[in-house]
């Protein structure tokens, strides 16, 4: 499904010592993974998902989706097969646009847009009925700018938004850590049953250890770049946080320094 | 009296040809939030290619039309320096518009090319029998409502709906699959197309196409645009485009008025910077004593863009 070959990415910082973000990173994902990753701030996640997505490019490396290798393709033309949500609600929808306005963009993810009619009658039901599956009442306010919504109603929007055309992988980028408590929870609940019905691989960074073990098939922990810990189900699912914070002193022979962050956050 | 309803038919005229400008504005400002100083050089190039067109006998139909045609490839250009060469957006439309000066001289082949003995469409409506007196005011409503009516369609296309995503959420509407350089650069270029038109009507209305007609066109297109959002609050394509319209009329009796009370016309870019300095700093005042706050955080980003 998704296959990460020795991905490297140096970022220049500005007194011309580069921080390498990622070293030398392999994976492999399987379809109908459900991967969670975790790892303190600095450790290479958002650029994991960056370089998946192709916002940058990477140094060295090789990433294929589905059989392709688009390690050298543009983000625009990965989109077909790739949903993405992000940590910020505005992100992830356009504010001055309706609601029927920014699910239609979502429909016709990478594919050609023409001159016909942006938001057909027959898409208008299909949106009404997607919509009422979020069960926010979004369905009967189609015409009303997404700028009025909540933050976690954006977020579902988006939520629905990024799976809408069936895309294959699903990068999700702490995108509960912005919200509310109860909020942040409704929204997790939403992805699963969302990830569950669309059968997708998804790749979650999250910064709650807790979640990360709580909810898909396996867990990822990167640290200065690299993947130092990879556990999957069963195994996992027998695993508290401690046992994980363990297993990652075990591999890395050292204690993560900011535990507390990890746990709190 | 008579006189008096003569000139406010005048104003009138101009606000509806220089309407066409101003959707162009809106579209690259507001639509796209792409501050575009293309116009400037856009518009006289309107104006000198069917000048240049009608004066070589060809239909003025023929030569109007073709106008919009290189408007498009002058703001094309400014979003390919934009997008592909990576200079920044205002600078992008500076080195266009200097370089359509020296393009616009050519086509001309001099500063000043009269249209007086050429027929352009206005005598082509003449001909048909419509009188003198209106066929001015006609053409131009047609003109609006027809740029309006297509301007309007267009943004609520699939390609429409990822044009105005560009300027709302450009990295949202590149995640969904948009190729959002090459639309920036079909969206810069359609504005200028609009621009062109104008540009080519003026010329015929004006009886003369003239080098430095450009001057100060985006500001007088922006203070339209202001005007326009303060009488009409833009909560659709439909509102913003029929804002750029109104305001573009409201503007030109503005600067009718500011004649009347004794401005000389030199002032006039003057006055008109002002304006729209006025319009701009309203905002930020008020945010500055906190009125609005939250509305102007949750607006900065139009804001900045003008």
């Amino acid at each position: 499904m998704l296959e990460l070959k020795s991905l490297c990415k140096k970022f220049q910082s500005g007194t011309g010592n580069g921080r390498m973000a990622l070293k030398d990173v392999s994976l492999s994902l399987q379809p109908n993974d459900f991967v969670t990753v975790i790892g303190s701030n600095g450790a290479g996640k958002s650029t994991l998902l960056n370089v998946i997505a192709g916002v940058f490019p990477v140094d060295s490396g090789q990433v294929t989706i589905d059989g392709e290798d688009v390690t050298h393709l543009p983000e625009h033309r990965r989109a077909l097969v790739l949903g993405r949500v992000f940590q910020d609600p505005m992100q992830g929808t356009a504010g001055s646009m309706s609601i029927e306005e920014n699910m239609a963009m979502a429909f016709k993810r990478g594919m050609r847009r023409g001159l016909s009619k942006g938001v057909s009658a027959k898409d208008k039901d299909y949106f009404r009925e997607k919509l009422a599956s979020l069960g926010l009442g979004l369905e009967d306010r189609l015409q009303e700018p997404v700028k009025l919504l909540s933050g976690g109603q954006r977020q579902a929007l988006a939520l629905l938004m990024a799976t809408l055309s069936q895309p294959k992988l699903l990068l999700l980028d702490e995108h509960t850590a912005a919200l509310d408590p109860r909020t942040a929870q409704e929204i997790q609940e939403l992805t699963n049953d969302i990830v569950r019905r669309g059968s997708l691989s998804v790749l979650m960074v999250t910064h709650n250890l807790r979640l990360a073990l709580a909810v898909g098939t396996r867990t990822i922990m990167m640290h200065e770049g690299e993947i130092a810990l990879d556990v999957s189900d069963p195994e996992r699912s027998e695993m508290t946080v401690s046992d994980l914070l363990e297993r990652f002193h075990d591999a890395r022979g050292e204690r993560l320094s900011d535990d507390r962050i990890l746990l709190e956050a | 009296m008579n006189l008096a309803l003569g000139a406010v038919f005048r104003v009138l005229e101009q606000g509806l040809v220089y309407a066409v400008m101003a959707v162009g504005v809106y579209l690259s400002s507001r639509v796209l939030d792409f501050p575009d100083l293309t116009v400037d050089g856009s518009f006289p190039m309107g104006a000198a290619i069917a000048a240049r067109l009608l004066i070589g006998g060809i239909h003025p139909l023929v030569g109007t039309l073709l106008a919009p045609v290189a408007g498009f490839f002058a703001g094309a250009a400014t979003g390919i320096l934009n997008t592909k060469l990576r200079i920044s957006n205002l600078l992008a439309g500076i080195l266009t518009m200097t370089a359509l000066y020296s393009v616009n001289l050519r086509v001309m082949g001099r500063a000043n090319v009269p249209l007086l003995r050429t027929g352009t469409v206005l005598t082509v409506l003449q001909e048909k029998g419509i009188p003198p007196t209106i066929s001015a005011f006609l053409l131009f409503c047609i003109v609006v409502v027809v740029v309006k009516f297509m301007v309007d369609v267009f943004l609520r296309t699939e390609f429409g709906l990822a044009l105005r995503a560009i300027g709302d959420n450009e990295s949202m509407i590149r995640s969904l699959g948009v190729n959002t350089d090459s639309m920036k650069i079909i969206g810069i270029g359609i504005a200028n197309a609009l621009v062109a038109l104008s540009g080519a009507l003026v010329a015929q209305y004006q009886g003369f196409a003239d080098i430095g007609m450009g001057i100060g066109t985006v500001v007088a297109g922006l203070a339209s645009v202001i005007i326009g959002e303060a009488i009409i609050p833009p909560r659709s394509v439909g509102m913003g485009t029929l804002g750029a319209i109104t305001g573009s009329v409201v503007y030109r009796l503005a600067v009718f008025l500011a004649l009347r009370l004794g401005f000389a016309p030199t002032d006039l870019k003057l006055v008109t910077a002002l304006l729209v300095i006025a319009a701009l700093s309203g905002k930020s005042i008020k945010r500055g004593i906190g009125i609005e706050r939250r509305k102007a955080v949750r607006n900065a980003g139009t804001e900045i863009s003008v």
